[in-house]
């Protein structure tokens, strides 16, 4: 068993939902109650990682974040090494490949949410942030606990982005999926059949958790 | 009567429909009521107010305070408006308790107080309502559970669209009740729309006849409702 491997890909989509949670929550919430005639724009970008093959997510991000690149040069100062081929690269792009797993269901757990809800809330003194806090994410806990569990999956799961961006580099950011791939390519089916179940596992952890939610939302 | 409480001035123009409403109307002490036919612009006039609608011109001033002046671009947003608002569906959180539904509108100092939600509860005989869940209350109950968290704020100036439409005569007057004597110990002004003609009589109200987006006549409910009252009188074979 790969404990390294395990290790990283655990420590990628943790920090990957997190940090997709903190992003998704107000863009979702923009998304779903804004009037700006940017949103469909936006609601077009973040979407295209859905439909976008894994590669060349990865292959633009490879290059976006390499030394080629301003915002490479000026991440890369700040930060104080290059980001490709490193855990904090793999995160940037986990995070942009998982988006709009974490944007739909946000979107759709906000707009769900009643407007006279907001408009009486309004009327009782709570201004945007109030109602954001008392109002929006107190109705749409359901939707933002399925996103992340959606998102904990979808990382999991990764594996185009991660081979293209991380350059299967062990401790640092090679990941269960990268893990199965080198086995098979080794021959060794009995390892790789174990890692392989090992991702099952935490696959079916992430979508029991989105149907335990379901069921409680149905009975609340 | 004394001098007005305040003025709403509001003149807004729906593009799609073309509907214009343009009102003017000083706010005076006890019940001020808009009277008319659906769709005179009666709640695009009570949500101007509350500011939930930014209307293209006109003045919202209530004492001095200024809500609304198109004139000097001003817009306080509702939050920033000292008011109560119930509409004629009661809109309670589910995700709340009562009380913390009923001191939603107050400073958070005070909302950790349960004292008051239950002080302001017993106001509207609705105690007993404490700890039950929003979602088992009648329409009646959640209608008085609006009411008090509207009260518990102390605003300047309560707001009602139609609250008591779809209540039985005798729920509707005992809630009224209520409402009346807080009003009367809290000298809130109230701005209320309604059709009911016997509510309106009933409350000694201030009345203004609203069609399509004008004031048509304004006055005591005696007189402006004089012929209404009659007809209902003549059906009723009094």
């Amino acid at each position: 068993m790969d404990f390294q491997a395990l290790s990283v890909t655990l420590r990628l989509a943790v920090v990957t939902t997190a940090l997709l949670l903190a992003l998704a929550l107000p863009l979702a919430w923009w998304l779903a109650r804004g009037r700006s005639r940017w949103r469909a724009v936006v609601e077009l970008v973040t979407t295209l990682p859905l439909v976008l093959p894994p590669t060349v997510l990865g292959f633009y991000l490879l290059w976006l974040l390499g030394p080629a690149t301003l915002p490479g040069r000026v991440l890369a100062r700040w930060i104080g090494h290059a980001l490709t081929f490193t855990f904090t690269g793999l995160v940037i792009g986990s995070v942009v490949y998982s988006l709009p797993f974490a944007i739909q269901p946000l979107r759709a757990g906000f707009a769900g949410v009643p407007a006279d809800w907001l408009e009486t809330a309004a009327t009782l003194g709570a201004g945007p942030a109030q109602r954001f806090w008392r109002i929006l994410l107190p109705s749409a806990k359901l939707s933002i606990a399925g996103a992340a569990a959606l998102v904990f999956a979808h990382t999991v799961g990764e594996f185009g982005v991660v081979l293209m961006l991380g350059g299967n580099i062990a401790g640092a950011t090679r990941t269960l999926s990268l893990v199965v791939y080198d086995q098979v390519q080794d021959f060794q089916y009995a390892a790789a059949n174990r890692t392989a179940l090992l991702l099952i596992a935490l696959s079916l952890l992430g979508l029991f958790a989105i149907y335990l939610l379901r069921i409680r939302g149905r009975h609340d | 009567m004394t001098e007005a409480h305040g003025r709403a001035s509001v003149s807004h123009r729906f593009p799609a429909s073309g509907f214009a409403l343009d009102l003017t109307l000083d706010l005076a002490p006890g019940w001020n009521i808009l009277f008319g036919p659906s769709g005179a612009g009666k709640s695009t006039f009570l949500r101007s107010v509350a500011g939930l609608l930014r209307p293209n011109g006109g003045v919202i001033r209530i004492g001095d305070d200024v809500w609304f002046d198109s004139g000097r671009n001003v817009f306080l947003p509702p939050e920033r408006r000292s008011i109560g608002f119930v509409a004629q569906r009661p809109v309670l959180f589910p995700h709340l308790s009562i009380a913390q539904n009923v001191v939603f509108g107050v400073s958070s100092n005070a909302r950790r107080s349960s004292a008051l939600a239950a002080e302001v509860l017993e106001l509207f005989q609705c105690g007993h309502l404490l700890d039950r869940r929003v979602s088992d209350l009648s329409g009646g109950e959640q209608q008085r559970v609006a009411l008090a968290r509207a009260a518990a704020r102390q605003p300047r100036l309560l707001l009602l669209d139609e609250p008591f439409r779809g209540l039985d005569f005798e729920l509707r007057d005992a809630i009224l009740d209520d409402l009346q004597s807080w009003l009367e110990r809290s000298n809130v002004p109230v701005l209320a729309v309604s059709h009911d003609v016997a509510e309106i009589c009933q409350l000694q109200a201030y009345v203004t006849r609203v069609r399509a987006g004008k004031i048509v006549e304004s006055g005591p409910a005696a007189t402006i409702l004089q012929e209404e009252r009659r007809q209902i009188l003549g059906r009723l074979g009094v």
